[in-house]
């Protein structure tokens, strides 16, 4: 970093499809257990795909102080609130301790326009006398009859906005929309917020909940989803030749972000050190990467300088590991490039194996998993791996846990429009 | 030293002119973009009225493919304000370090094929009033087209535009709602000042006029309803006023490093002074009724230019014409500036353009670097019955001749974010 | 046609939800924005609910006299001047405002007047104007 002051990691809230609090979901993921099962939501006997990541007995009303918000926030929101409550706890934080204009909110999240819930619901009314949807209708209808809060669920920013309501977050804050590398950019953007004097804390993350029909059928269509016979716990095998696709998945991730002065004057329990963060478009396609993941060459060598570390310096990497086979190689591709020989003494691993790909989400979740692996020295597998795909040849932490004291890690990630990111992150010893 | 940063390159879509030359002759004119919805039937939304953009082609700007022919509008508008920025900064391929350069945007989303989804609702709707969402999803796989639902993310308009010019530095999308575009200048300026770019495009687009944008705000009692005389109903400030009306299009700036334009000869527009952030932290739709998150931005803006409240020439507000933003921002700019506040002139330009949501704050602070170079400030039209909780100086319906050296653009946005940018003229 | 005591649980029953709170904090004498601390979007929520309920449609301005407020002739300087008073009592005509009188801040007036005994009074003249209509 190139300034005087420096960002550590001192809270940490995870709500995912193996686990609703941080400790569930760790040993869930070094136990290699998987979080992908039948959609229950909604009735999916039939369905193309039946199975997703989903989080499992959410009750949100715990993380609402004021229950007549939790009507006007989406899963979405929901999910980022409890994420980020857990991570204010997790933190030992509290509203007194803190400035209010120097404590912020960046959080990353994907959208849904419109559900089956309400504007379904709205349509369902809007049948003309042709048996078409009828647009005067519907205007007549949803003025009267539609819930007047619905659009509050839809509104990106919310997700930050009702955070920042319910912490009384009065700094800067960001809401990042850049599909599935969203919640890593909005970790970056905050370390930057801080690192600059805008801000002392500010709790980062990312939250996606879209295992609805719709966003199902838009990424089958696509050809990115897994479509095939097997246990729904085997289909996510990123860099396995035999993987057909990702499987998708919600959830939430939040991590505390604070300036390094500021968590020792209050004693705070010190995670990892946020030292680098690169990030890059590769300026080529919508949906899928450059073949040799250009773009996330350039953010891992941007987060290396940003760092001052060189390429053999990073002892671990949380892969993205998207299980799309086009998506596998171009990562493969591009971290052999970045880093040549050392590549191959890299241990990297993929966490969607277990909990699929949550889209915006999956950039926090996975920091926040790769934080864990440094603080404890125990990196997580990628199961499901029984034979690499050709050109997927490094050391991936197949199937099973590995003790893994490294010093150094990064998260990488990249998504729709050709996002990428590199977050890394080094193991705090310092003590307080 | 901190490195200091110019804007070389500018370029806006909106509907009172397209084209920065155009804009501001609708603008200094008085010119109203508000009517009567034309893009679909509106006939039976309480608000029947918006402002659209009109004779917009987008091969005009840029040779294009079929597909973005067709794509939705918001990402037409991105495209061709981004061309007409590239080309106003005098850059060509090669001619600076694209894969160095970055694209920040604060674009919105695109609009929901509510066509689509209500064929497909009704594809699966039985007798009983139950969606059953398999039947649902097959229909909707047979109507939508995947590639046209995909490119309707937030951040394709700037994955579109990188891949144009070959743009592959630090780029993002914020979607802050009415402060997106602000925002997204006002962190460009940061990477730039940090040193991890020389230029960057920032800026932002949307088009939030569709039929499911209409219904959302007319739900939350947030547009004026006054249909029967569109061109009036964006009234900001004025004591009539019943609301915003909801606009479209596009402003994307060429942000550079001083030095950077200096050495290539760019034509500098302006200098981008101050960036202030905050959020208010206190109700989902509501501002704090002391002001205190618009208070903190504007503030930290001045404090970033290193400059005292009185070098303020010009503001342009957030001014959308609400109840509750206009007197709210009222109180904002007097607690900030103080006795003076009564004479810095105060306009805005939505009460012509209509409220740009994710597009506002580009579109407002290109109003606010042709105001300094001009030195003439645009006036908030339909400024008829003064409030007595607005008793600035709105430069009401007619533009101004005045000196302007350094202005403040407001965005203040649904949910509490709120963005003050500073911009100085350059010499 | 519902009796008063009916009204009541149902508005009642409807702020509850709008406000996700128990039923037993709210009162007739409570005051939506004062005591319960209702704001914009809990009044778009609860306004929906009631009509809803009583089938009924409800214009915001009825409820509360927003350009009145604003009318330099009824208030002055943030105070409810007499003409104020008269205009808002007959706007206001449905329901008794004990504690209104010339003098009064505005901004208190609006934050206190608006208790659920006259959210319920308002829903009675409502039904009764339209059984009179009907009848």
């Amino acid at each position: 970093m190139h300034s005087a002051r420096r960002v550590v990691v001192t809270g940490l809230g995870v709500v995912a499809p193996l686990g609703n609090d941080l400790d569930s979901f760790w040993s869930g993921l070094l136990a290699g257990r998987s979080g992908i099962d039948q959609i229950r939501r909604f009735e999916s006997k039939g369905f193309v795909p039946p199975y997703a990541g989903e989080v499992k007995e959410f009750q949100p009303e715990q993380y609402f102080d004021k229950r007549k918000v939790i009507k006007m926030a989406g899963r979405h929101t929901q999910l980022a609130m409890a994420a980020a409550r857990m991570s204010f706890s997790d933190a030992r934080l509290t509203a007194e301790g803190l400035d209010a204009e120097r404590f912020g909110i960046v959080f990353g999240t994907g959208m849904l326009r419109a559900d089956l819930a309400d504007i379904g619901q709205m349509a369902r009314m809007s049948r003309g006398a042709d048996g078409r949807f009828d647009l005067r209708l519907f205007g007549a209808v949803s003025s009267s009859k539609l819930f007047p809060l619905w659009m509050l669920r839809h509104i990106p920013n919310m997700v930050s906005s009702q955070v920042a309501i319910s912490l009384n977050a009065q700094g800067p804050s960001n809401t990042i929309t850049t599909t599935c590398t969203a919640g890593a950019q909005a970790i970056g953007e905050a370390s930057r917020i801080i690192e600059r004097g805008d801000a002392d804390v500010i709790i980062s993350g990312g939250s996606d909940a879209r295992v609805d029909p719709l966003s199902l059928v838009r990424l089958r269509k696509l050809g990115l989803l897994a479509i095939c016979q097997r246990d729904p716990q085997e289909v996510s095998r990123p860099f396995d030749i035999d993987s057909s696709g990702m499987v998708c998945a919600e959830g939430a991730a939040a991590l505390v972000l604070e300036e390094l002065e500021h968590a020792r004057a209050r004693g705070a329990r010190i995670y990892a050190e946020v030292v680098g963060y690169g990030t890059a478009t590769d300026a080529y396609d919508l949906v899928y990467p450059h073949p040799e993941g250009r773009g996330l060459q350039l953010a891992i060598n941007r987060a290396l300088t940003d760092a001052h570390l060189s390429p053999e310096a990073v002892g671990y990497i949380n892969a993205h590991g998207a299980s799309i086979p086009r998506y596998d190689l171009a990562e493969a591709r591009a971290l052999k490039t970045a880093f040549g020989k050392h590549a191959m003494r890299l241990a990297a691993s993929s966490i969607k194996s277990m909990i699929g790909h949550a889209q915006a989400a999956s950039g926090a979740i996975e920091a926040v998993a790769c934080v864990k692996t440094l603080e404890t020295g125990m990196a997580p597998p990628t199961i499901n791996l029984r034979r690499m795909a050709p050109g997927c040849d490094l050391d991936w932490v197949p199937n099973s846990a590995r003790q893994l004291a490294v010093e150094v890690a990064m998260s990488i990630n990249f998504g729709f429009g050709g996002y990428n990111t590199a977050l890394i992150f080094k193991r705090w010893s310092g003590g307080v | 030293m901190k490195r200091r940063v110019v804007i070389t390159g500018m370029g806006a879509i909106t509907p009172v002119g397209i084209g920065v030359d155009d804009y501001w002759r609708g603008l200094v004119n008085g010119k109203s973009g508000v009517d009567t919805i034309s893009a679909y039937d509106a006939s039976t939304f309480s608000t029947r009225i918006a402002a659209q953009v009109r004779d917009f082609r987008l091969e005009q700007f840029c040779a294009v493919e079929e597909p973005l022919q067709c794509a939705d509008r918001w990402l037409q508008f991105a495209l061709a304000a981004a061309q007409m920025a590239v080309d106003d900064a005098g850059l060509q391929p090669g001619s600076i370090d694209w894969v160095n350069c970055g694209v920040y945007l604060g674009a919105g989303e695109g609009a929901t094929d509510l066509a689509r989804f209500g064929e497909s609702v009704l594809a699966a709707s039985g007798e009983s009033g139950q969606i059953d969402p398999r039947l649902f999803a097959e229909a909707a796989a047979g109507l939508i087209d995947p590639m046209d639902d995909l490119m309707r993310e937030a951040n394709m308009p700037g994955a579109l535009i990188a891949a144009r010019f070959g743009a592959m530095g630090y780029s993002s999308n914020s979607l802050t709602a009415c402060a997106a575009s602000g925002q997204a200048i006002g962190e460009a300026m940061r990477i730039i000042q940090r040193g991890d770019a020389d230029v960057m495009i920032a800026g932002g687009a949307h088009a939030m006029t569709s039929p499911l944008d209409l219904l959302g705000f007319s739900l939350l009692s947030a547009l004026s309803k006054r249909n029967d005389e569109p061109q009036k109903a964006s009234r900001p400030f004025d004591a009539h006023r019943d609301g915003f009306v909801l606009g479209e299009g596009a402003g994307i700036f060429i942000l550079e490093e001083l030095g950077h334009a200096l050495a290539r000869k760019a034509r500098i527009h302006a200098e981008l002074v101050g960036y202030g952030l905050s959020c208010d932290a206190y109700r989902v739709t509501d501002m704090h009724p002391e002001a205190r998150g618009a208070i903190i931005a504007i503030k930290r803006a001045l404090a970033d230019a290193e400059l005292p409240p009185e070098d303020v020439d010009y503001i342009n507000a957030h001014g959308t014409s609400t109840l509750e933003n206009d007197r709210t921002e009222t109180y904002a700019i007097k607690t900030t500036f103080g006795q003076r506040a009564y004479r810095i002139p105060v306009s805005s330009t939505k009460s012509m353009t209509g409220h740009l949501v994710a597009a506002a704050g580009a579109t407002e602070l290109i109003a606010c670097i042709l105001a300094i170079k001009n030195g003439v400030v645009p006036p908030t039209i339909n400024y008829e019955f003064p409030d007595p909780e607005c008793d600035l100086d709105y430069v009401p319906n007619e533009a101004r001749e005045m000196k302007v050296d350094v202005a403040l653009s407001n965005s203040f946005g649904f949910g509490g974010q709120n963005v003050a940018l500073l911009v100085r003229s350059f010499t | 046609m519902p009796t008063r005591e009916e009204i009541s649980e149902i508005v009642i029953g409807s702020l509850a939800e709008t406000l996700g709170i128990e039923r037993n904090r709210i009162s007739l004498d409570s005051a939506l924005v004062a005591d319960l601390q209702a704001e914009s979007i809990d009044f778009l929520d609860f306004i929906f609910r009631l009509e809803d309920a009583f089938n009924i449609e409800i214009d915001r301005d009825e409820l509360f006299p927003n350009e009145i407020a604003r009318d330099p002739n009824a208030v002055q300087q943030n105070l409810i001047t007499e003409e104020g008073v008269e205009q808002i009592r007959r706007r206001l005509s449905f329901t008794d405002l004990p504690s209104l009188r010339a003098g009064m801040d505005i901004k208190t007036f609006m934050t206190e007047m608006l208790t659920v005994r006259v959210v319920v009074d308002y829903i009675q003249s409502k039904l009764n104007q339209s059984t009179a209509l009907a009848g």
